[in-house]
């Protein structure tokens, strides 16, 4: 199904999440996305992006407790489902299939 | 001090819409915001902030207007959009089957209009307040005897006195008397006269509309007399000229001057108020004769009132009866309340029964409408309504048939609601007058709904379920059956009902038929009676005028015979003497209702003389007194016999009994004999007024004829003016009208329910007839069927007719449980009739049993004339 698809930015913010394991909230992976792709993301984006994966069962959320840290704000953590994780592997082993037919053009079997 | 990101962005990611979790949105921007701040500086900060709240802004919008938003629920607006969509289609039905609606407003509005009539006047006499100021103080206080709570007595005057003094628990309490009095003002005419102690109006907390109340004055003996008039009495005799105040009032044995005139809304009996002078005979603490009224302290409780008024009423009691002596405070609204609650819980009841059989019947005529639907219900569920949407649709349309009849019914009731006051078996008090106003109207618009709700919740959830392949499938010609255990269901319900109804109508009216044939012990038919007063209130100008009138009214012709009494049976109201044997010193008195006659009473009532002799014009005043008992006084006073010659004491007097009467109904018809003594008039004392003057006895005349009684009424007018003293005529009525009005309760209980009854039989009936008809007609293939296959018309009968049959047993089976159940709250309205009488129920059944058969087996011949060819053809 179409909506089952990952987009591009869907895929970053996952991504994100899964390298961030326990700490992955708005912020967070908002400060993770810029840090590696060296260009400015909107918070905006992020929220829309984790809503959407959420709605899809990609991702699952769930409020901490109040760390007593910085003001001891509750934080919506986000985890990547099974699902997540399945479609994270077949985007990548798409990807990877792609290259090789890149690297080993057609006929390469023979 | 931490830096705050700027109050304009943050007021915008305030108001963005389409946002959730918002928030914690805020709260992780602000946490970006203090962290950047402390990194980049503020004003990096609050550019990148900015940007950010921009972007939740498009991002939520965006995600928003994609093709899958989250489906937001129906806005009020869509639904109430939805909800007129619906009454208007639901109207276009109604109107396209214009037969079926008409006859189920019909039913409706005959349900809800008995109903909505008899609430306005529950209404009224139940919970319409008083018109006085905080009625819920005004309370009637009399005496009781503890063994039987359901005494009252009046009270002593020492008592009242003692009472009013409390003024720890009542605010003001009053007592009165009440008599008559001749108005001479033109034509003379008697009216009701209450004479009320001081602070009697305080209490209604009433004030006088011109002039002044009474003080404490003008009840001394020897004021000069004065009057305060009702406003009618105001508006009747004095035009509503406030100048009246001043005035001398003309009575026959006084001219008080009007001091006060009381408004309008102070619609208690009496016409004309005078001081409550009391003369000797008030002081006696034995003298119970003081009714009492008292506004109790804002605040208090009748139970602190109990406390407080009870010992005193008791230490002031004859100390042989102390003991039981207890006292009862009702609230002023409770009084009338008490008398008319029976009769307004059985017409409540019977109303009710009325509108739930029309409930069946419109519940049978939606269902066998609702059949023929099935494939337009089908139609749209495949178009995609929901059953919630199904239903809603119906029972809208249900409800709009609902309040259409109930406006119908209440427009009913309000057109003819002075005939069914007039029709209800109940005093109603003056104050309370039932109206159509915004309660009944809203229990009429309730009652409206909860029957559309009833009659169409059931219909509705059933084709809900409407199965898509069969109905669409059969291209619309076979409507989904009535399941026939339903209709059988409805009919036995409607039958049950019905029969709980006629039943209590049976038991009424061979109450009635009862009430009429009883042994009376007197002959109403030819007698006439008229009460004649002369205006010259002197003992021996009564005396001298009965005598008169009497000779004069013996010479008319056509009289039989014609005497006189102080009462007559079923006249106007009695009170009993207390009587003892002269002979047995020792022997408690006992009560004994004393009626003074002159000769010619018995002959004129044809009460029948047992023993001795009749009261006659021997018994003159010097003569030895005597009187003539009846026989249930003789029996109970004297078991053993032999009453004559034996001597009672009544007051100041020894009496012999010289005669012994047959038994009559005096009090009323349907009330054993009381015992009863008759004295002579000749030999009785004279009358006293409250302020002890003497004053002379009215009679009343009671002339047999030989025609017709009614003729004889001009005649016996002109009599009774023409003795030259001049009198006050009045109530000239043939005795049986007195008795009519004796019956009268029991008349119009026993018109009422059998009014109901034949209400809801008719509508049984229609139900009946309009449920076995649909069954037939929508049977008419298989009959068609079962006739080619060579069935008999005892067979199709059998089959169409069985289960009618069948389900009118049931009914009439489950009806008669449930009447020998709820028989049981009319058994005080009965007059020896047992509420679980067999032949009147019996008889009920049996007429509800055959007209129901008849209902059902009309439309059950016409399947013999089924004619099988044409009903196959059909398919």
């Amino acid at each position: 199904v179409k909506s089952e698809r990952l987009g591009e930015f869907e895929e970053l913010s996952l991504l994100a999440i899964c390298a961030l394991a326990d700490a992955a909230y708005g912020v967070a992976v908002q400060q993770h996305l810029e840090k590696l792709t060296f260009r400015p993301v909107s918070m905006g984006a992020v929220y829309a992006s984790l809503e959407r994966l959420e709605r899809k069962g990609f991702v699952r959320s769930a409020l901490t407790a109040s760390t007593g840290v910085r003001g001891g704000k509750r934080k919506r953590i986000f985890r990547a489902t099974a699902t997540g994780r399945d479609v994270l592997r077949d985007v990548r082993r798409l990807r990877e299939a792609m290259w090789r037919s890149i690297e080993q053009p057609k006929g390469g079997r023979a | 001090m931490t830096p705050r990101p700027p109050r304009l962005s943050r007021l915008l990611l305030a108001a963005a819409p389409f946002v959730r979790r918002r928030p914690e949105v805020a709260d992780e921007l602000q946490d970006l915001f203090e962290m950047r701040a402390a990194r980049e500086g503020r004003r990096a900060a609050v550019r990148r902030y900015r940007a950010n709240v921009l972007s939740v802004w498009l991002n939520a919008m965006l995600w928003t207007a994609r093709p899958h938003p989250p489906e937001p629920s129906p806005s009020w607006r869509a639904r109430m959009e939805q909800l007129l969509l619906d009454v208007r289609y639901a109207i276009r039905r109604m109107r396209a089957a214009p037969a079926v609606t008409a006859i189920a407003i019909l039913t409706i509005a005959l349900g809800v209009g008995a109903n909505t009539a008899i609430f306005s006047i529950a209404d009224a006499v139940l919970f319409r307040a008083a018109p006085f100021a905080e009625p819920d103080r005004i309370v009637n206080i009399s005496e009781m005897d503890s063994n039987t709570p359901d005494s009252r007595f009046a009270v002593a005057y020492p008592t009242v006195l003692a009472w009013r003094e409390h003024h720890d628990v009542v605010d003001t309490l009053a007592t009165w008397k009440s008599g008559s009095a001749i108005v001479v003002e033109r034509q003379p005419e008697r009216v009701s006269v209450s004479m009320p102690s001081t602070g009697y109006f305080a209490v209604y907390g009433v004030r006088p509309l011109y002039g002044r109340e009474f003080t404490d004055d003008d009840m001394k003996a020897g004021a000069e007399p004065v009057a305060i008039v009702s406003h009618a009495f105001w508006q009747k005799y004095f035009g509503g000229d406030p100048a009246a105040v001043g005035r001398p009032l003309h009575l026959a044995d006084a001219t008080p001057a009007i001091v006060g005139i009381l408004p309008p809304d102070f619609a208690l009996a009496s016409a004309v108020y005078r001081p409550l002078q009391l003369g000797s005979l008030a002081a006696s603490p034995l003298a119970r004769q003081f009714p009492v009224v008292a506004r109790l302290k804002a605040g208090v409780t009748i139970e602190q009132a109990r406390a407080v008024l009870e010992p005193i009423a008791r230490q002031l009691a004859d100390p042989a009866e102390r003991a039981r002596r207890g006292m009862s405070i009702e609230p002023y609204t409770e009084r009338t309340a008490r008398y008319a609650r029976p009769t307004l819980r059985v017409l409540a009841g019977a109303v009710a029964f009325v509108l739930l059989i029309a409930c069946v019947n419109v519940a049978g005529l939606m269902f066998a409408r609702g059949a023929t639907r099935g494939r337009e219900i089908a139609l749209r569920v495949s178009l995609g309504a929901g059953r919630r949407r199904i239903v809603q649709q119906l029972l809208i349309e249900s409800c709009i048939l609902g309040i259409a009849g109930g406006a119908a019914g209440a427009l009913a009731a309000w057109v003819s609601l002075n005939a069914i006051v007039a029709a209800v078996p109940l005093s109603l008090p003056a104050t309370a007058e039932p109206t159509m106003d915004l309660r009944v109207l809203a229990f009429a618009l309730g009652l409206s709904v909860a029957c559309g709700v009833l009659f169409g919740l059931l219909p509705a959830w059933r084709l809900s379920h409407t199965e898509l392949v069969p109905a669409l499938g059969a291209g619309g010609r076979t409507p989904t059956p009535l399941p026939r255990r339903l209709s059988r269901s409805l009919i036995a319900i409607e039958i049950a009902l019905t029969l709980v109804l006629v039943s209590g109508a049976s038991l009424m009216i061979r109450s009635l038929s009862a009430l009429y044939g009883v042994d009376k012990g007197f002959s109403p038919a030819g007698v006439i009676t008229l009460e004649a007063s002369p205006l010259r209130n002197e003992d021996a100008t009564y005396r001298r005028y009965y005598d008169d009138l009497l000779d004069r009214v013996r010479a008319l012709p056509g009289v039989q015979a014609a005497g006189a009494a102080d009462t007559f049976p079923l006249g106007p109201s009695r009170s009993m003497t207390m009587a003892s044997p002269a002979d047995d010193p020792g022997a408690k008195p006992r009560g004994i209702v004393v009626t003074s006659v002159l000769p010619g009473f018995f002959e004129s009532m044809r009460i029948a003389l047992r023993a001795g002799r009749l009261i006659d014009d021997r018994d003159r005043s010097g003569t030895p007194k005597v009187a003539v008992m009846n026989e249930s006084a003789a029996r109970a006073r004297y078991p053993a016999g032999g009453a004559l010659g034996r001597q009672l004491k009544i007051g100041t007097d020894t009496i012999e009994i010289v005669g012994i009467v047959s038994d009559v109904r005096s009090k009323d018809l349907a009330s054993q004999p009381e015992p009863e003594l008759y004295r002579a008039y000749r030999q009785s004392t004279a009358g006293t007024a409250l302020d002890g003057r003497t004053v002379g006895r009215s009679l009343a005349l009671v002339v047999r004829t030989s025609g017709d009684p009614r003729a004889l009424g001009p005649a016996l007018r002109e009599q009774a003016q023409a003795t030259g003293e001049p009198a006050l005529v009045q109530r000239v009525r043939p005795l049986d009208e007195w008795i009519g009005e004796s019956a009268r309760v029991t008349r119009q209980r026993t018109t009422l329910l059998v009014l109901l009854g034949a209400l809801g039989l008719l509508l049984a009936l229609i139900g009946v007839f309009g449920m076995t008809s649909y069954a037939v007609s929508q049977r008419t293939r298989e009959i068609g069927v079962r006739v080619a296959l060579g069935a008999t018309a005892r067979d199709i009968m059998r089959a169409v007719g069985g289960g009618a049959a069948a389900a009118i047993g049931l009914g009439v089976a489950a009806g008669l449980a449930a009447t020998f159940w709820l028989t049981r709250t009319i058994s005080s309205f009965l007059f020896e009739v047992k509420p679980a009488d067999p032949i009147s129920i019996g008889a009920a059944a049996l007429l509800l049993g055959i007209a129901a058969g008849a209902a059902a087996y009309l439309p059950a011949r016409r399947a013999l004339r089924v004619d099988p060819v044409e009903a196959l053809r059909v398919e």
